[in-house]
């Protein structure tokens, strides 16, 4: 299990991975199966990662996204039909338009790909060729549903594929060519004879009055009585003896066509099935690149680069974002700082002021890990790392946790976690024991830094216990917090106004290393007192503080 | 009378064949116009909505004609219903539908025969297939099935032709009532100001319906039908309410409750999205315009023609000439056509 507990929603992987949307059913069956990249899969994501460059390059410098996207859009899945040829059962033509026209988009994009990539290839490098996917145009299963000279997706079962079919087919149609006529003519003649016309109901409407005609049309055999009404008689014309007899020729050859028409589409599903495989590969190429398309979109619309596998256990992220945070950031008109930090196989503590931004921290830290891992670009300027074995993160982000108190819930999280101890993971710990008394707290956390200082895993904490961040093979990072002048200067103007969002004005959200820790931490008070909690109490506290 | 060039110089494209009741020829009107698409030269596309694809008529259990197209004609039906009548076909296209019969495709017929429509079943999947279609023809024409699902087909295509008949009255003068009731209908005269007009499209588009005061104020009315707004809406109409818009149906149910507990409802403007979202009793609705009670639109429906079965499946009868006058007088510069008899009449306005 790469993500441990409920690791990916909290992180906020699961809502950006559902933000990238493949266009065709293929493609998201591609997503659904898409798995990350662990530990000895170094090589593969190397292979991956020169393909994502690739298209990277190709979806930032030509049209080819604009160019596939309406392809990929028409794709339909055509499992169901496949697996109906596997079963060496006959297609409709409804079927095999389904199939003909999967081909069709499959060549249009097979040809795209290639004049692009050939394009390409020529500018800079050979190996670009990969990037076609090896999606397969399948010329002779072309040929087969298409016989004609235009390309079309229009499927007709034509009268080449069997001779018998066009031979009953011409029979029939000189058949029917030949009832027409004689009914055209038996008409022409009774009209004459009737002095009016028939329309194409063939229902004659007669007035009781007109005796003549009554009586005339009782001497005919081809005039029937269909019904009468209080005024008038309503007679059909019914075909004479000829025609019925041609009508009856008909209905035989009819079915002769039909028995005709099921051979020849048994016929043409079996020699369809033939290319059975190279249809299937196809599907699975095109979700490939319909996946791959998406993530590139989804990358350089949201500016994420391509994160660097390195050999050292290390996670180093340079101008790292959160991309659901930035974006709520933005809605907010607010402007979003992105975060340097590197972190190394042992444990790194951050520390810093509320509202500083530190489980932030971790879930950007977290949240990009995963991206990578999972073969995505990145929301950083740049990201170097290794591939990790598991991501753990532990935050009390007050949901309902049923019976169990915080204290509680993280220390069974931390029990499942901790059995991986010896992989190199990614332990992820938002205030540790943050939920039980400080004395109690500061002891255990100790503990389990030491703990994990052996483990290959990479561990980063946030705490306020400032002892923790004193152990002495601990790194520790510390949010730079209230900028000095600006809280003298804000604190003088009227509290009535001030507000969560000058804070953030306030906040300096960058991490910085600290060597020696000395000085005493103070935003707390200060942002307390920003947001207006009684003077008497703050001043107390600050003495306090100063000892 | 030569309907589809009428309608194709009107720049119409799509049409629908909308029948007052069962039996009254509406699949004469579309084998006529399919004959008359072929003698001129007009390339056709068939469709429906809301048909069961069944053989026999459920209503009446009198079989149902099948439709006759000739070599060429574009139709929308589901795999199952092709094999029923096993015309020779070219698929086309893939609408995506799924009806019980299979999926529905657009085929080419490659030769003369009967064909049976099944196919959309919602008004967006009706829109998908008219614009498949009309990439290959030039007219699209859509049999209407009798029922709520399809009554407001006009209002998606361009132009709807009305099929009458004896079967919906006892006399010419109630046929001639209640088709004329119908026709007018459709021709509500359209919202007369264009700020009005915009507002009550806001309206209807984002809340389903709400009231417009004088200066053009918008109170929007959250409503899942309007007779089960009815409260908020007679909280809502004060003096100063100049219109009220519903974005579904005016009914019986709603009109009579609005009267009583507005009462004075006359100085107000109704709007509708279209003439296919009254249904009130002919009486009801003109009691209402007789009282100076005003109904407006916000798209007009064309109504290309009326066609007239003068005969019952029963055997009843009424006179054909007679009928088809009398709908020509009341229906102004409306062709009324009787295609049984091949007959035709079309009394222009007077001046």
């Amino acid at each position: 299990m790469f993500f441990i507990l409920d690791t990916a929603d909290r992180l906020g992987f699961t809502k950006v991975l559902s933000d990238i949307k493949p266009s065709s059913p293929q493609g998201q069956k591609m997503k659904k199966a898409i798995r990350p990249f662990l530990p000895g899969d170094e090589e593969k994501f190397t292979q991956m990662s020169k393909g994502l460059e690739h298209w990277l390059y190709l979806g930032k410098n030509t049209e080819i996204l604009d160019n596939l996207k309406p392809l990929l859009v028409k794709l339909k899945s055509i499992n169901g039909i496949l697996e109906r040829l596997a079963k060496r059962e006959s297609l409709n033509e409804g079927e095999c338009f389904e199939i003909k026209s999967n081909l069709l988009i499959t060549r249009k994009i097979y040809d795209i790909l290639t004049a692009t990539i050939m394009m390409e290839i020529f500018i800079c490098d050979n190996s670009l060729y990969d990037l076609t996917f090896h999606i397969d145009p399948i010329e002779q299963l072309w040929q087969l549903l298409n016989p004609g000279e235009l390309e079309t997706e229009r499927f007709y079962l034509m009268d080449e594929y069997d001779q018998d079919l066009a031979r009953i087919r011409k029979e029939k149609n000189e058949l029917q060519k030949m009832i027409r006529n004689m009914k055209k003519e038996a008409v022409k003649d009774l009209e004459a004879k009737l002095g009016r016309t028939i329309p194409s109901s063939g229902e004659v409407m007669v007035s009781l009055g007109d005796q003549e005609i009554i009586d005339y049309i009782k001497t005919c055999d081809d005039l029937k009585l269909e019904r009468e009404t209080f005024s008038a008689y309503f007679y059909k014309w019914i075909p004479g003896p000829a025609i019925l007899n041609t009508q009856d020729q008909l209905k035989r050859i009819e079915l002769d066509e039909e028995q005709i028409t099921l051979r020849v589409l048994k016929e043409l599903s079996l020699k369809i099935s033939q290319y059975l495989d190279p249809l299937q590969l196809n599907q699975e190429r095109l979700g490939e690149l319909d996946w791959m398309l998406a993530k590139i979109k989804h990358a350089i619309k949201n500016q994420c680069v391509l994160p660097q596998l390195i050999v050292k256990n290390q996670i180093k992220i340079e101008g790292g974002r959160h991309l659901l945070v930035e974006a709520e950031v933005h809605r907010r008109e607010d402007t979003y700082t992105p975060i340097n930090l590197t972190l190394e196989k042992g444990v790194a503590v951050i520390t810093g002021s509320n509202m500083g931004g530190k489980t932030l921290n971790l879930r950007m830290v977290g949240l990009l890990t995963a991206m990578a891992q999972y073969g995505l670009c990145v929301s950083a300027d740049n990201m170097e790392f290794s591939l990790r074995e598991f991501i753990y993160f532990s935050v009390d982000d007050d949901q309902t946790k049923g019976d169990l108190s915080t204290f509680g819930q993280e220390i069974v999280g931390l029990n499942q976690a901790l059995y991986l101890k010896e992989k190199p993971g990614l332990y992820l710990i938002d205030e540790l024991a943050r939920g039980t008394n400080p004395k109690e707290g500061e002891a255990l956390g100790k503990a389990i830094i030491k703990y994990l200082l052996i483990s290959p895993a990479i561990t980063v904490l946030t705490t306020h216990f400032a002892a923790l961040a004193q152990i002495s093979e601990v790194k520790h990072w510390r949010v730079v917090g209230l900028n000095q002048e600006r809280y003298e200067e804000l604190k003088n103007m009227h509290w009535d106004n001030i507000s969560l969002n000058m804070i953030n004005q306030l906040m300096d959200y960058h991490l910085v290393e600290v060597a020696n820790e000395n000085g005493v931490p103070r935003d707390a008070i200060r942002v307390a007192s920003l947001l207006g909690l009684d003077e008497k109490i703050v001043k107390d506290a600050e003495t306090i503080i100063k000892g | 009378m030569h309907i589809l060039e009428n309608i194709l110089r009107r720049g119409f494209r799509s049409i629908a064949i909308v029948g007052m009741a069962k039996n009254v020829g509406k699949t004469v009107t579309l084998n006529h116009l399919i004959q008359e698409a072929d003698q001129e030269g007009i390339k056709l596309g068939l469709t429906s909505i809301g048909r069961d694809g069944e053989r026999l008529d459920a209503l009446s259990a009198t079989a149902k004609p099948q439709i006759q197209v000739i070599t060429g004609t574009l139709f929308a039906t589901a795999q199952g219903a092709l094999k029923k009548t096993n015309i020779r076909v070219q698929v086309m296209a893939d609408t995506g539908i799924k009806t019980v019969l299979g999926g529905v495709y657009i085929y080419e017929a490659m030769e003369d025969g009967f064909v049976e429509l099944v196919g959309p079943h919602s008004h967006s999947q009706l829109e998908i297939v008219i614009e498949l279609m009309l990439q290959e023809v030039d007219v699209v024409l859509v049999d209407g099935a009798i029922n709520r699902s399809s009554s407001a087909v006009p209002s998606i295509t361009d132009g709807v032709i009305l099929a009458t008949g004896a079967v919906i009255g006892s006399d010419i003068q109630t046929v001639v009532e209640k088709t004329a009731y119908q026709a007018g209908c459709f021709r509500l005269p359209i919202v007369d100001e264009e700020k009005l007009s915009e507002i009550s499209s806001n309206l209807i588009e984002n809340y389903n319906g709400g009231v417009i005061s004088n200066n053009y104020d918008a109170k929007p009315i959250k409503m899942t039908t309007a007779l089960m707004g009815i409260e908020k809406i007679v909280d809502a109409i004060d003096e100063d309410t100049n219109a009220l818009v519903l974005g579904g149906a005016l009914t019986e149910g709603f009109l009579s409750a609005l009267e009583s507990e507005v009462g004075e409802v006359y100085n107000l403007k109704i709007i509708v999205r279209d003439g296919t979202r009254i249904f009130l009793e002919p009486r009801t609705f003109n009691r209402f315009l007789g009282r100076g009670g005003k109904v407006q639109v916000l798209k007009p429906i064309q109504l290309i023609a009326v066609t007239v079965n003068s005969t019952t499946p029963q055997g009843g009868q009424l006179n054909p000439d007679e009928l088809c006058r009398s709908l020509a007088r009341q229906l102004k510069n409306t062709p009324i056509l009787d295609l049984v008899l091949g007959k035709s009449i079309l009394i222009g306005r007077s001046q």
